[in-house]
């Protein structure tokens, strides 16, 4: 329970109507898109930088922890918030505060919703490329913190990529800029890029400055359809090894494409092993020829069909296809794990042929879905919360995806964050040493240990 | 409680993957998690498993949900948000007793009887609105247009025989009225019935019909709308008629769709529900499935620039939209444009817009703004309610577009000459 006089002082700081501290709005901060949990003591809606320094001051001077959070739409647990902290909810700033063509850059808060974003650019004939699936509800704050990426990465890369600079509140309450406008300008550390993906455990981030992109001129979206998810996999790496670089290389497998088509009715093939989805994007001149390379890649791969799409509405619906993947599975069972594993490209083909070989030792549902491009797969382990020895077999395969990642020299998450959800994973992958670093520059910047407490290691 | 175990799958089904957050008005004003579809759903969730109580903050989550339905249809996983909402209103109607708080269950009440309602329409008409004028500044309550809020001077129903017939019918039409248009907009409702006649069909007006029973669905109150739903249903298939028109989207709904949810525990009467629901048409979807419309005898008027607002009974529940659209664009000199976002809530809601009249103003602000935006100088719906919240949201800001039914723009581009 949160006294009466913490309450009050939040209440002074950011108004009346931006505190909650009733069973019912605490209740619903208490969870994200994970099955974790937890409870806070309240949750505040700071709405200007002025605001959330005073509340980091003042939560300092009664020692209360802060749990930084946007939409909650994480996959992480990274805004799962512990006993007694409080939350800081950065969604009611959302107002784009400058966007310059000229210069290719945007300065917003951090409560604005990636697509609201891209709404606004579009009337500008720019876009923002790291679009996470979610991109409809995650704010921008969000995707900073767990560094999000999104089907475009694989030839714009991920968020880190896009921030030129920051207006941070530092857990003692002051206020530093890092980077800026510029697009080479870091002299000395570069904060920027140690605050992207921090999950809010070194500094809240109040200001976010953003690199734009004029849209592409013209882009072709492909569908090809296999029988074998193998034949899929094959195609990837054969497209990578040609040197093409497609905006976007999405693969699902049966069982998703079957839960996809059934949120969609977009016309996917039920039957099929394993389909990708293809995007280029450039001048019109190369497309042409772009796609003729890809078909016939495909058709080594023993592609059953290759199609592209004609219209506006068809690049549309296998968009919205994709990008409801992982909210359909409910349809099959009422939980799931997800992984966020990412190999070296050339690996790919490995890493889809111990899913497969996975999903039969442990009898457990899995769908394969990934950003073949970049080589980051998203296994989506089906189960019922309910069923104990699901749930046991459920934890050793996360294990032992994880496991097989590194072994092929990867990384156990690409764009997820690390959150609650892989802070044991996070230890197979670097060493104490490493880890010793992680610390030491935690504690560099927030030396009690008050923002976001638990989170990352 | 049994009404969450009966949805507990459902609620179960929800993986909080977020994507309802931005789908959702009443969660893109607030910006609260309690004001979200995946809130709600979590909360009603909570509730079934005991862990949290029923206050006063969970009824608001609850209560201030606009069953627009734009959660369900943005559900990756098929979650129907506004069922949830609905099972959980009536789980708290269960809980209770009645529903709470007493005006709230008032209004209601008054809704579903007849001459409660005319009373009460009377009262504001006279008194109410002499009050009113004598308040300064007082024209809008709660976010509500009350001085510009049209009152009949007569009931419709009292101003028109129960047969109106027609040389040659082709058709014999019941005319289901509704409350709004008989107390408040009787004007659209003689719209209607010209179309109507204008067309070949007899129409005819159960005097004895009452309010359809969705406002008391909509809070819980199943048993009261059960009562209306037979009574509606009795008066209706006692005459000799072909088919059944109403102008209210929200109606509409009832009538056609919510009546075989609301009866499926009743097998034996069930097949009497499904004879009425199957002759239940939206007034433009009559229009353009049943009539055909002789575009000749529609009259050129002054030219005008009108844009259509997608009643949420519509688009979402009826799945109505290409046949306003249609039917507009079939009149004369009329130049359709669309707004941005015309399938989304106006912010009305029934009781919402009294209620949580904060966050329904802002919404109705955002609906406003569009209409302003389309450079249209007429807005036409298919929805009383929306017609008039969006009226007075567009009073209120101080703009001068108008409001009307695509029935009063069709009736309109009928000459005179009767």
């Amino acid at each position: 329970m949160i006294s009466h006089n913490v309450l009050d002082q939040l209440k002074a700081i950011v108004g009346e109507k931006n505190v909650f501290a009733d069973t019912i709005s605490v209740s619903s901060y208490s969870y994200d898109a994970t099955m974790l949990s937890g409870t806070a003591m309240a949750t505040v809606f700071p709405v200007t930088t002025e605001q959330t320094v005073h509340l980091v001051k003042y939560l300092d001077s009664v020692n209360i922890p802060l749990v930084p959070r946007g939409a909650g739409t994480n996959l992480s647990g990274g805004t799962i918030p512990m006993e007694n902290s409080v939350v800081v909810n950065f969604s009611r700033m959302t107002k784009i505060l400058e966007i310059d063509t000229e210069n290719f850059v945007a300065v917003v808060e951090p409560g604005l919703v990636n697509f609201d974003f891209q709404v606004e650019l579009e009337k500008y004939g720019f876009y923002y490329p790291p679009d996470p699936a979610s991109y409809k509800a995650t704010t921008l704050g969000g995707n900073l913190g767990e560094c999000s990426g999104g089907p475009r990465c694989f030839k714009y890369g991920v968020t880190r990529d896009y921030v030129l600079g920051l207006e941070v509140v530092l857990p003692d309450g002051q206020i530093i800029q890092t980077g800026g406008r510029n697009f080479r300008s870091e002299p000395g550390f570069d904060l920027t890029r140690i605050l992207v993906g921090s999950e809010g455990t070194l500094g809240f981030i109040t200001k976010i400055f953003l690199r734009i992109l004029p849209k592409p001129a013209a882009k072709k979206t492909m569908l090809a359809i296999y029988n074998e998810v193998e034949d899929a996999s094959q195609t990837v790496a054969d497209i990578v090894a040609a040197g093409i670089v497609p905006t976007t290389l999405e693969m699902m497998d049966n069982i998703l494409i079957n839960t996809a088509e059934d949120a969609t009715g977009a016309g996917l093939p039920r039957d099929a092993g394993a389909l990708l989805i293809i995007e280029i994007d450039g001048h019109e001149v190369d497309m042409d020829a772009q796609v003729e390379i890809i078909a016939e890649i495909c058709k080594k791969a023993r592609v059953r069909e290759f199609k592209i799409a004609r219209t506006v509405a068809e690049v549309d619906q296998l968009w919205l296809a994709r990008r409801v993947v992982i909210g359909s599975v409910a349809r099959r069972r009422p939980s799931y794990s997800l992984q966020d594993v990412t190999v070296p490209r050339s690996m790919f083909p490995s890493a889809v042929k111990e899913i497969v070989k996975v999903r039969k030792d442990y009898n457990l549902d899995i769908g394969i879905l990934a950003h073949a491009g970049d080589g980051n797969f998203h296994p989506l382990v089906l189960f019922d919360q309910r069923n104990k020895d699901e749930v046991e077999r459920v934890h050793a395969v996360e294990k032992h995806i994880c496991t097989m990642a590194l072994a092929l020299g990867g990384t156990v998450s690409g764009e997820h964050g690390i959150g609650l959800l892989k802070k044991h994973f996070i230890e197979m992958e670097f060493s104490a040493t490493a880890m010793e670093s992680f610390k030491k520059i935690k504690s560099a910047f927030d030396p009690n240990h008050r923002f976001n407490p638990g989170k990352i290691m | 409680m049994g009404v969450l175990n009966d949805v507990y799958e459902m609620l179960n089904t929800c993986n909080k993957c977020g994507f309802c957050l931005t789908a959702c008005k009443t969660y893109k004003t607030d910006l609260r998690e309690p004001m979200s579809p995946r809130g709600r759903i979590q909360l009603i969730k909570k509730l079934a498993d005991g862990v949290i109580e029923p206050d006063k903050d969970y009824e608001d989550a609850i209560n201030s949900c606009l069953l627009c339905g734009e959660c369900a249809v943005a559900c990756p996983s098929g979650v129907r948000g506004n069922d949830l909402v609905l099972a959980a209103r009536r789980d708290l109607k269960l809980r209770k007793g009645g529903i709470k708080p007493f005006t709230k269950s008032f209004a209601l009440k008054t809704l579903a009887s007849p001459s409660r309602l005319e009373h009460g329409f009377n009262l504001f008409r006279g008194v109410g609105k002499g009050i009113l004028n004598r308040i300064d500044g007082l024209d809008y309550f709660r976010g509500v247009d009350v001085k510009g809020m049209p009152v009949a001077k007569k009931p419709f129903m009292d101003q028109v025989p129960e047969h109106i017939t027609v040389n040659n019918p082709k058709k014999k039409v019941a005319f289901f009225v509704g409350c709004f248009l008989n107390h408040s907009l009787d004007g659209t409702a003689h719209s209607v019935v010209k179309v109507l006649t204008k067309n070949d069909c007899d129409v005819i007006i159960p005097k004895d019909q009452v309010c359809c029973g969705l406002p008391q669905y909509a809070y819980g109150d199943f048993e009261t709308a059960k009562e209306n739903a037979r009574k509606t249903i009795e008066s209706f298939l006692k005459k000799d008629i072909d088919s059944v028109v109403t102008a209210c989207a929200s109606c509409g709904s009832m009538l056609k769709e919510e009546y075989l949810k609301l009866f499926a525990d009743e097998p034996n009467y069930l097949p009497r529900v499904k004879e009425f629901c199957a002759k239940v048409f939206e007034f433009s979807q009559f229009v353009e499935e049943e009539i055909e419309l002789d575009k000749s005898k529609l009259k050129s008027h002054t030219p005008v620039k009108v844009t259509y607002h997608d009643p949420c009974h519509m688009v979402r529940h009826l799945k109505i939209t290409s046949q306003p659209r249609q039917v507009l664009r079939s009149i004369p000199r009329l130049e359709f444009t669309e707004m941005n976002e015309a399938n989304r809530c106006c912010g009305a809601s029934g009781l919402v817009q009294a209620f949580y009249h904060e966050l329904s103003t802002d919404i109705t602000r955002q609906k406003t703004k569009n209409i302003v935006d389309s450079g249209a100088e007429v807005v036409a719906t298919s929805c009383p309610a929306c017609m008039l919240r969006i009226q007075g949201g567009i009073n209120f800001a101080g703009q001068k577009q108008k409001v009307v039914h695509v029935a009063d723009l069709l009736a309109k581009a009928y000459k005179s000459e009767n």
